[in-house]
């Protein structure tokens, strides 16, 4: 196995056993990105600056130091997270000549950790956007990579980074991660700070791992948690952190919930077969399967939307002035169709956000975590715009790959996705686990359950 | 003819009604006395767990 192979776990572990350098680590990566640059992975690839970073990881090493539990591992940053002397470009026109002035909380956090930044990767154009049109799937370059991390889940399902960071409003990490057969998780709200990150929509917005597999995501969150003031929405991290403290073969006396309505509805009949299939082998581990009903389903998209569009809209208000050619089509229209919403719509997406909380806050006393599909099918061909179920319904690509992330969105509970087999053609399928707010440590033993069982 | 900036109009239009369409549905809830949640708060979502719990027990 080549060191770009490796998982974040095994290559930290390798590292501090000094069986593997740093650099050997990192020339590795960056020569894999180098050869898998058609993909479209990176905006940048940092070349030198990994490579100075790898050679003091390789001299502390060498000196018995190590920076923390990610020293001397090389990472992908969704490129609208912020590192200090370098351009978050959000993958625009618009940010040409941007140098960010300082770290952002997470590039910080992770650098203190020990990280090694290989380069900054593709979004959707400033996260607005399920399909990220610069770079290609991992499984097949004909196939859209999902979005909007869609450069953060390439790389890492490609080995051009061995771990890396996205952002997620209504499933930016979780559908990229699911579409290319990797890990993503995204936390509860407010667990991971988002100071110096580029806002698509505050408050929905979150920041989290994706990984090869389930451990590596647990410990990039461990890195990542604890409370930041510049931040409003951050909370401290809870006390028993994120692993879980039973043997994660044994998932005797968890409950979990199944949902009976709306996330097997206009699904993928190979999708669904998949979760199904790992959702009986959860049970065969000691799991009690609960059906439980999605509350207030309906209302997902119009809530989604009532609160995401006119935020958007509002982070976006100068640059539509100033510079509104600058945007790529999709994105320019989008903002500019938000100015039109009303602040009645606004307000009533808000009161139902109340409601809908307060019903999964109900649903999940019944549960301790929800498995569902990440995304409703998989990778779609470049240049598709919609998809027909068999009852003659007619979806956007954008909407189907939104409609089963966004619900943790709205509610702020923790959402993981986790491989979980692949249809015919050989493309990725995701499963999806939901738990409570702050109860990652559960939603990472169901991941790594699953992940044991389906290995 | 249209103009490229009338065109562009135009889908500006389209997608704001189809914006208007979709978030139109939260009309038919009736919300009574409940506030906007102007950003959410997870903290608060576990707080109401706990306490709707301890309510149940007691």
């Amino acid at each position: 196995m080549r060191p770009y192979e490796l998982s974040l776990t095994a290559a930290a572990r390798e590292i501090r056993a000094r069986r593997l350098s740093p650099v050997e680590l990192v020339d590795s990566v960056l020569e894999r990105a180098r050869e898998v640059a058609s993909l479209g992975a990176y905006v940048t690839l940092t070349a030198d600056r990994a490579r100075r970073s790898a050679l003091a990881a390789e001299r502390d090493v060498a000196h018995g130091r190590l920076r923390g539990p990610l020293h001397g591992v090389p990472m992908g940053l969704k490129d609208l997270i912020d590192v200090a002397g370098t351009a978050t470009t959000a993958s625009s026109r618009v940010r040409a000549g941007h140098r960010a002035p300082a770290d952002s909380t997470v590039a910080a956090r992770l650098t203190a950790a020990g990280a090694v930044l290989a380069g900054k990767t593709h979004t959707h154009e400033f996260a607005y956007g399920l399909t990220t049109p610069q770079t290609r799937n991992a499984h097949d370059r004909g196939r859209v990579a999902g979005g909007s991390s869609g450069g953060s889940a390439v790389a890492v399902a490609a080995g051009a980074a061995t771990f890396a960071l996205g952002t997620d409003t209504g499933g930016s990490i979780r559908v990229p991660a699911a579409l290319n057969g990797v890990v993503g998780l995204k936390p509860t709200y407010g667990l991971v700070p988002r100071h110096g990150v580029t806002s698509l929509s505050w408050s929905l917005d979150h920041v989290g791992p994706i990984t090869r597999t389930v451990e590596d995501a647990a410990t990039v969150l461990a890195a990542l948690v604890g409370h930041d003031p510049r931040d409003p929405a951050s909370r401290p991290a809870p006390a028993p952190g994120h692993r879980p403290a039973t043997d994660p073969d044994d998932l005797s006396g968890l409950r979990v919930g199944v949902p009976t309505t709306y996330y097997f509805d206009h699904v993928d009949p190979e999708v669904a077969d998949a979760v199904r299939r790992a959702v009986d082998r959860l049970a065969l581990r000691g799991a009690r399967l609960v059906d439980v009903e999605i509350p207030m389903a309906r209302y997902v998209q119009a809530v989604q939307w009532g609160l995401m569009v006119p935020e958007a809209t509002a982070y976006h208000e100068r640059t539509l002035r100033t510079a509104a050619g600058l945007y790529e089509d999709d994105v320019r229209v989008l903002l500019e169709a938000g100015e039109l919403m009303s602040a009645g719509d606004h307000l009533r997406a808000q009161r139902a956000r109340t409601l809908m909380r307060r019903e999964w806050a109900r649903m999940l006393r019944q549960v301790d975590v929800v498995v569902a599909p990440t995304v409703p099918l998989t990778a779609v061909p470049a240049g598709q715009t919609s998809v027909s179920w068999p009852d003659g319904t007619v979806e956007s690509v954008s909407d189907a790959y939104v409609r089963l992330s966004a619900p943790a969105n709205i509610t702020g509970v923790p959402a993981l996705t986790v491989p979980a087999g692949t249809d015919r053609a050989g493309l990725p399928i995701g499963l999806q686990v939901l738990g409570r707010p702050f109860d990652e440590a559960t939603v990472v033993r169901v991941g790594l359950a699953h992940e044991r069982g389906s290995a | 003819m249209p103009t490229p900036e009338e065109d562009h109009r135009a889908v500006v239009a389209a997608t704001a009604r189809h914006i208007q369409d979709v978030v139109s549905v939260l009309r038919e809830l009736d919300f009574g006395d409940t506030p906007p949640a102007a950003a959410f708060d997870a903290a608060d979502a576990s707080d109401t767990v706990r306490e709707e719990g301890h309510r149940a027990a007691v």
